[in-house]
């Protein structure tokens, strides 16, 4: 039936290979033409597979074999002629005759009427089928695929859906080579307003990278009364590489960030970190920091100390109260954990402690 | 128009309160004005008001209509944004008219809206340009037109010319405050800019941790403050606060500080009296401490001898930093002043103007002469 190196994949497409569809429709059709009933050759016929090689096409259990290679590669047909019936090498060959035109005629007709393939429905698939990034640049070369440009990666999450949606993100950002819905999600790459990789162009394109989100938010919010999350990937020319980190980025605003509007992949700071690390360890390093005794008081103190660059005077003035107020809470917290929050090393730590209290919603 | 009430409204995200029971009441054709620190709520209550947050408990309506489950396209709003978006591919007038078509409203209604409001915004003549030929300011102009020509009850404005130059926010703060008074129509605004607060706001609402801190007009938030945030968040540079402990001595009050030993007005005796022998907050605005020969010589008592530790000339006045009692002090000086930095030199509190918090609510102790605005 087909060739089957080992690297073959579960995954439908056969495109190294005939295409099944066709092959069942080349049985179809030979029946008609033939009066014959024909299978695709199997594995299990692979012991009396040599006998029929060996006899030309005709082996000792009277059995028609149809051999011929084909654009995708060979097609192996076999047949069980009725009883009484010895056929000979000549009807042999001349069944495989008949059979290698009629393939020829389905492959014609299946091209004809072949979808385009596109970015979006290779994505479709992909997603579906839990490629990796090799299998997907490697289908999209077999594609054909247009090359992407520099360009970012964006998706886009609603809390409802309206149809008006890809209309108005049609619109906004016309300059885009995927679109993509599904599921109530969109995905997008949007071709970045300059292909200008030079450094100092690379923060202009990261400005107008991050303006999407706000873009986005804003305009589905004023036209549609829609309420969306942003997602935007680094500036890449991978999609697959792009979609995955476009939804990485959403799990990681579900962790750290659940009121903001969306998140750009190169701003993510701790964020990008810790995601890293389990809740459950985080849990345990915030406790071991911060015990369970440092009142809302403390934490807020320690808050607006690191705001203020560790500045005693300007982190009493903005909490309005005395600078020995502050040296004395900040003594307590100290007493309370064991690190001074006067000390670099020591600052640092409990600035973690803190932003993970204010942040990880998981921990 | 409509005006828009808040009952007891409280947004909260899993267990994190970020709006505490919001109670307030807006009404019709009013501007007005949502400030505070970055974090205050003021964005989540203005989202709540177009419906792109729920409401957790509480009320929301909008004229006499409670809107909570109410969608958002049909609440009537329109709102305008700190980045203003724009459809590149389509003309000013194509812009104008889109939201306008998606709601299905007739060609010829969309024409008559979009000429109108290009009329009022001063744009006719960039009807047919595409954004990217448009200057910052005419963009900003575009942006509020797709809101003006939606004719809503009620405008929502978040941070709509951060993304400006200081010039022409200049500018387009004018031009904002004179667009309302055309379209006669409720504005609800929110900055971080206590700048813009001050000079368009009918009534100014100041938030701090998801609180309403203050709602009052622009005058008595500068002047009768309700607590020390409010005093400190109103006012540019904001106002000075020095820890002092209040006596009696000789039959009047005095403000002692190790730096300074100043006597509080007699008009405020009555509310001080029970701070007597505690310590207070004492605040002063850097525009009611001078150096001028006149008020130092009429106002002896409220004199203090500084030593000058930064001077920062602004053209028509000078900004001079001091300290006491390890407490930073800002003056904001006549130009005319001859303070020069690390020397000593006089300056008096205009103790008339002098404002006095309790130490632990952080509350005003007295609003002489304050007068509810509604």
């Amino acid at each position: 039936m087909k060739k089957n190196d080992g690297s073959q994949r579960d995954d439908g497409l056969q495109l190294n290979e005939p295409n099944p569809f066709l092959l069942q429709e080349l049985c179809t059709r030979l029946k008609q033409e033939s009066g014959l009933e024909f299978s695709p050759w199997t594995a299990q016929d692979a012991p009396s597979r040599l006998t029929v090689l060996q006899s030309d096409g005709v082996d000792k259990d009277i059995r028609i074999l149809l051999r011929f290679n084909s654009e995708e590669g060979e097609v192996e047909l076999a047949s069980l002629v009725p009883e009484g019936i010895v056929p000979g090498k000549l009807v042999s060959r001349l069944v495989s005759a008949l059979g290698r035109a009629i393939y020829a005629e389905l492959q014609r007709e299946a091209k004809q009427f072949a979808p385009t393939w596109t970015w979006e429905k290779l994505l479709g698939v992909a997603v579906e089928q839990q490629w990796d990034e090799a299998f997907f640049e490697q289908k999209a070369t077999e594609y054909a695929l247009p090359m992407l440009p520099l360009g970012f990666p964006v998706l886009i999450r609603c809390q409802n859906w309206r149809s008006e949606i890809p209309m108005v993100i049609e619109n906004l950002l016309p300059q885009h080579d995927v679109f993509w819905v599904y599921r109530q999600e969109l995905f997008l790459f949007v071709r970045a307003e300059t292909s200008e990789t030079r450094t100092d162009k690379i923060d202009e394109l990261l400005v107008w990278g991050k303006s999407l989100i706000q873009q986005i938010h804003n305009m589905l919010a004023d036209e549609l009364g829609i309420l969306a999350s942003v997602y935007v990937g680094s500036p890449c020319d991978g999609l697959w590489q792009g979609y995955k980190e476009v939804h990485q980025l959403v799990k990681l605003q579900t962790r750290f960030f659940p009121g903001e509007a969306g998140l750009v992949a190169w701003k993510l700071g701790l964020a990008g970190l810790l995601g890293e690390i389990s809740p459950t360890a985080i849990q345990h390093y915030r406790q071991e920091m911060l015990k369970e005794r440092l009142s809302p008081e403390l934490i807020e103190t320690l808050e607006t100390y690191f705001a203020h660059d560790l500045s005693i005077s300007e982190t009493a003035r903005a909490l309005f109260i005395h600078r020995n107020t502050l040296l004395y809470r900040l003594d307590r917290v100290t007493e309370f954990t064991g690190y001074n929050p006067r000390e670099f090393a020591a600052a640092v730590q409990l600035y973690l402690a803190v932003w993970l209290q204010r942040h990880d919603q998981k921990a | 128009m409509a005006g828009l009430t808040f009952k007891n409204v409280v947004k909260k995200y899993d267990q994190n309160v970020v709006v505490h029971d919001f109670n307030l009441e807006i009404k019709d054709k009013e501007f007005l004005v949502l400030v505070g620190p970055s974090g205050c709520g003021k964005t989540t209550t203005l989202r709540m008001i177009a419906g792109l947050e729920e409401i957790t408990s509480g009320e929301l309506y909008i004229g006499d209509r409670l809107v909570n489950d109410v969608a958002p396209k049909d609440r009537d709003i329109a709102m305008v944004f700190q980045s203003y978006a724009l459809y590149p591919h389509m003309s000013v007038y194509e812009n104008m008219a889109f939201g306008l078509k998606l709601r299905k409203i007739p060609k010829a209604e969309i024409e008559r809206r979009v000429r109108e409001a290009a009329h009022i915004l001063d744009i006719e003549h960039l009807l047919e340009r595409k954004p990217k030929a448009l200057s910052g300011g005419q963009r900003q102009r575009v942006a509020l037109g797709r809101a003006i020509v939606r004719e809503p009850q009620v405008f929502l404005m978040d941070e709509p010319l951060s993304n400006l130059d200081a010039k022409l926010r200049v500018q387009m703060r004018a031009e904002i405050s004179k667009l309302r008074h055309r379209l006669q129509t409720t504005v609800v605004y929110v900055t971080h800019d206590q700048t813009e607060a001050m000079t368009m706001g009918d009534r100014i609402v100041v938030m701090k941790d998801g609180y309403i801190h203050q709602v009052d007009t622009p005058m008595n938030l500068y002047n009768h403050p309700k607590n020390m945030f409010v005093a400190g968040f109103i006012g540019s540079p904001s106002m000075n606060f020095l820890k002092v402990k209040l006596v009696e001595e000789k039959g009047r009050l005095w403000l002692v500080n190790p730096a300074f030993h100043l006597p509080s007005i007699e008009e405020r005796r009555e509310a001080l009296t029970p701070y007597v022998n505690k310590e207070i907050i004492f605040g002063i605005r850097p525009e009611a401490i001078y150096d001028d020969a006149a008020f130092l010589e009429a106002n002896p008592d409220w004199v203090v001898d500084v030593h000058v530790d930064v001077l920062e000339p602004m053209g028509a006045e000078h900004y001079v930093y001091f300290s006491l009692n390890e407490e930073n002090v800002i003056a904001r000086l006549d130009a005319t002043s001859q303070a020069k930095v690390l020397q000593r030199h006089k300056v008096a509190f205009d103790m008339n103007m002098a404002r006095y918090f309790d130490m632990e609510t952080q509350e005003v102790i007295h609003r002489p002469g304050y007068q509810t605005a509604y």
